[in-house]
C-alpha cells in the first residue's frame, strides 16, 4: 500500500508545536519565562540553522513533562490542542490528508516533535501511523529522557525503515511532504518528495530537483 | 483492659457513625477479653473533609457532562445539516462531530458508576447508550450481506420502538441503539460509507403502509438513534443536577461520600477489564474493539482514562492528607492509574496492523488495572466501612 508521509510542523500546522508547547509554558505562568524564552527560542534557532542537538533540546522541552504528575501534564496537553494547535492547522493540510486517504494510502506523520506533544496532534489529523521522537517511559511517568534514535534528520530515515521491516511496507511509490532542509534525507529517499512552503534552503534544492513545491497556506 | 477499651470503642464508633445496620451496640457487644479476633491495630476514627473533595468530584462531572453536552448538540447540528444536503464533505464532518461527542461519553465513565442504589437503571441505561461489540449486520447491508439489517428489512416498521424493541433482541451484539449504533451507520462495516447511502428518495410504500426504500429508512434510523441519543445523555447528565441522586450522595457520611468515590473508581477499572481485554476458556487474551468501525477505541479510552487519573490524584490527596490507608495500597493506585494512562497514550489508534501493539500490553493492561482494583479494595476498608 502507497505511504503518504507528512513532517508536522510548518508543513500540516501554521508554526512549530515544539517551540509552541514551551510559549504556552511560559504564557501559563508555568516556567521562567525569560529563561525559558531564551532557551526554547535559542534552540528553534539552531533546528532553522540545521545545527540542532535534538537530544539535547528535547531534554530541555520533557524536563517540564516529567517535573509534572501525568494527571497535570495530560490536562495541560488538553489544553495546548485546544488553545494554540486547533488554530494552527491548516485547512489545506485537512484536505490533502484527506485527498491522500481517499485513495486509499496509509498514512503517517514523521516529526522530530516529541511524542507526548504530537500523539494527539496525528489524532487530529486523524493519521494513524506516528514516528516521533520518543519520550521514554518508566513505571507509568515520563523520565525526562527520550529514548531510541530521535527522528531528526537522517534518523527519521533510521525510523522509517524500522518501521517497514515490522509492518512488511516499502517505500515503492511513497509520498513525503515537508518545508524544511532538515528534512532532505528523507525526501530523497521517497518516490514522490514534495516541498510545502520550504524554507530556502529547500526551494532552492527542490527547483534545482524540479520537485513539487506547493504551498498550504 | 484500659488498652483493650481504646482498640474496641473506635471499631464501635465507626459502626454508629456509618449507621451500619449490623452494627454491634456496646450492649450486646462480647467482651473484649473474649474477643480473639480483635486486631491489635487500632481503626482510627477519621473526621474526612469529604465535602470539599465530593465537591471537586461533583463540580468536574458537571463540567465533563456540560462539555459533552456540547459536543452531543454538535452531533446533532451536524446530523441535520448532512440530511439536509448529504455530501461526502459534511459525512465526513458528522463522522468527526461522532468521535468527538464519543469521547466526551468515555471521558465522563468516571461518574456513570452507581451512587446509592441505582446500578440495575444506570446499566440499563449505558447498555442502551454505548453497547458494544457490535454485529453490524443485524442493523444495515455489510459487504458480503447488501441486503441484511433491520434497515434493509421491508416487512418491519422503523420507529424508536422497534429500534428499542430489537435493541439485543437474542444477543448482545445486536445492538440498535446508541454510539456504536450510529458509529455503524455513519462507517459502515468497511469505513467505506457513501453519502449517497443517506439521499432522499421517493417513499416505496409497503402494503403494511410505510417507507421501504433503504436511504429513507437509514435517514430515519439516524434521526431517531441522534433523537434518543440526546434525551438519554440527557438524562445521565441530570443525575449530576440538584434535582437528581446529587442531593443522595451530598446526604452521606463523610466515610460513605469517600467509600463512593473510591468504588467508583474500582467500579470504572472493572469496567474497563472487562471490557477491553478478556479472556477465554484457555487462559488467551483476546481484544474487544470499543470503535471498531472509526478505529477511535484508543482515544476513547485514553479520553475516559484522563479523568480517572484526575479523580484518583484528588481522592488520593485526600487520603494521603488525612493519613488514611497504607502508603503502599495508595503508591500502587497511583502507579497503576499512571501507568494505565500514559500506556495508553502511547499505543497507536487501534487497527488491524496495529493490533499486535495492543496485544502487547494487554496482560500488563488487565493486571495494572486490578493491582488498582485491589489497592483501592484496601483503602476501602481502611476508612473503616464494611
Amino acid at each position: 500500500m502507497t505511504l503518504a508521509i507528512f513532517d508536522l510542523d510548518n508543513t500540516l500546522l501554521r508554526g512549530d508545536s515544539d517551540h509552541a508547547w514551551g510559549e504556552f509554558l511560559v504564557g501559563k505562568g508555568l516556567v521562567n519565562s525569560k529563561v525559558y524564552r531564551e532557551r526554547n527560542d535559542y534552540f528553534y534557532q539552531q533546528y532553522q540553522l540545521g545545527k540542532l542537538d535534538v537530544v539535547a533540546y528535547q531534554t530541555f522541552v520533557l524536563a517540564e513533562i516529567k517535573s509534572r504528575s501525568p494527571e497535570e501534564i495530560f490536562g495541560l496537553r488538553a489544553q495546548f490542542m485546544a488553545e494554540v494547535i486547533e488554530p494552527m492547522v491548516l485547512s489545506q493540510a485537512e484536505a490533502l490528508v484527506n485527498h491522500h486517504r481517499d485513495q486509499g494510502h496509509t498514512l503517517m506523520i514523521i516529526t522530530a516533535t516529541n511524542d507526548f506533544i504530537t500523539r494527539p496532534i496525528a489524532t487530529r489529523f486523524g493519521i494513524e501511523h506516528l514516528i516521533a521522537t520518543e519520550a521514554e517511559l518508566k513505571d507509568g511517568l515520563y523520565t525526562g529522557n527520550i529514548v531510541g534514535t530521535p527522528s531528526y534528520q537522517g534518523g527519521k530515515i533510521e525510523r522509517l525503515n524500522d518501521w517497514l521491516k515490522t509492518r512488511d511496507h516499502s517505500l515503492a511509490g511513497a509520498w513525503f511532504y515537508s518545508d524544511s532542509h532538515n528534512d532532505l534525507p528523507l525526501l530523497k529517499c521517497v518516490d514522490n518528495p514534495v516541498a510545502v512552503d520550504p524554507d530556502d534552503q529547500l526551494k532552492q534544492f527542490a527547483t534545482q530537483q524540479q520537485w513539487p513545491i506547493m504551498s498550504l497556506r | 483492659m484500659q488498652t483493650l477499651k481504646f482498640l474496641i470503642s473506635p471499631v464501635v464508633l465507626l459502626l454508629l457513625i456509618t449507621g451500619c445496620d449490623n452494627a454491634v451496640t456496646p450492649e450486646s457487644a462480647p467482651e473484649p477479653a473474649a474477643e480473639p479476633m480483635v486486631t491489635t491495630t487500632p481503626l482510627p476514627v477519621y473526621n474526612f473533609p469529604s465535602e470539599t473533595l465530593l465537591g471537586l468530584w461533583i463540580e468536574t462531572a458537571q463540567a465533563c457532562y456540560a462539555e459533552a453536552e456540547l459536543s452531543y448538540l454538535e452531533f446533532d447540528a451536524k446530523t441535520q445539516e448532512f440530511l439536509d444536503a448529504p455530501s461526502q464533505t459534511r459525512l465526513r464532518q458528522l463522522q468527526s462531530a461522532w468521535a468527538t461527542a464519543h469521547q466526551h461519553y468515555a471521558a465522563c465513565r468516571i461518574f456513570q458508576q452507581p451512587t446509592t442504589g441505582d446500578s440495575e437503571g444506570l446499566a440499563l441505561f449505558r447498555n442502551q447508550l454505548d453497547s458494544w461489540p457490535i454485529m453490524g449486520g443485524f442493523l444495515d447491508a455489510v459487504p458480503e450481506y447488501p441486503d441484511t439489517g433491520l434497515i434493509n428489512d421491508g416487512v418491519i416498521a422503523l420507529s424508536v420502538a422497534t429500534l428499542i424493541e430489537q435493541h439485543q433482541l437474542t444477543d448482545s451484539t445486536e445492538v440498535t441503539l446508541g454510539f456504536h449504533a450510529l458509529e455503524f451507520l455513519l462507517w459502515g462495516a468497511d469505513a467505506k460509507r457513501s453519502y449517497t447511502d443517506f439521499m432522499p428518495y421517493a417513499s416505496e410504500m409497503s402494503p403494511m403502509g410505510f417507507d421501504t426504500n433503504r436511504e429513507n429508512r437509514r435517514r430515519l434510523v439516524l434521526t431517531d438513534l441522534v433523537a434518543l441519543l440526546l434525551q438519554q445523555t440527557e438524562q445521565l447528565q441530570a443525575r449530576w443536577l440538584p434535582s437528581g441522586t446529587l442531593a443522595e450522595m451530598q446526604a452521606l457520611t463523610p466515610q460513605k461520600q469517600t467509600r463512593f468515590m473510591l468504588q467508583s473508581l474500582s467500579g470504572f477499572l472493572t469496567q474497563l477489564r472487562g471490557s477491553y481485554f478478556n479472556e477465554n476458556h484457555q487462559g488467551d487474551l483476546f481484544l474487544i474493539e470499543e470503535s471498531p468501525f472509526s478505529h477511535t477505541t484508543r482515544d476513547d479510552l485514553l479520553a475516559s482514562l484522563v479523568n480517572f487519573n484526575l479523580m484518583q490524584a484528588a481522592l488520593v490527596s485526600l487520603l494521603e492528607t488525612q493519613e488514611v490507608g497504607n502508603p503502599s495500597d495508595i503508591t500502587a493506585l497511583q502507579q497503576a492509574a499512571h501507568w494505565l494512562l500514559t500506556t495508553v497514550d502511547t499505543l497507536p489508534p487501534l487497527q488491524e496492523d496495529t493490533a499486535a501493539d495492543w496485544y502487547a500490553v494487554a496482560a500488563d493492561v488487565n493486571t495494572q488495572a486490578l493491582a488498582a482494583i485491589r489497592a483501592i479494595a484496601a483503602l476501602n476498608k481502611a476508612i473503616g466501612l464494611p
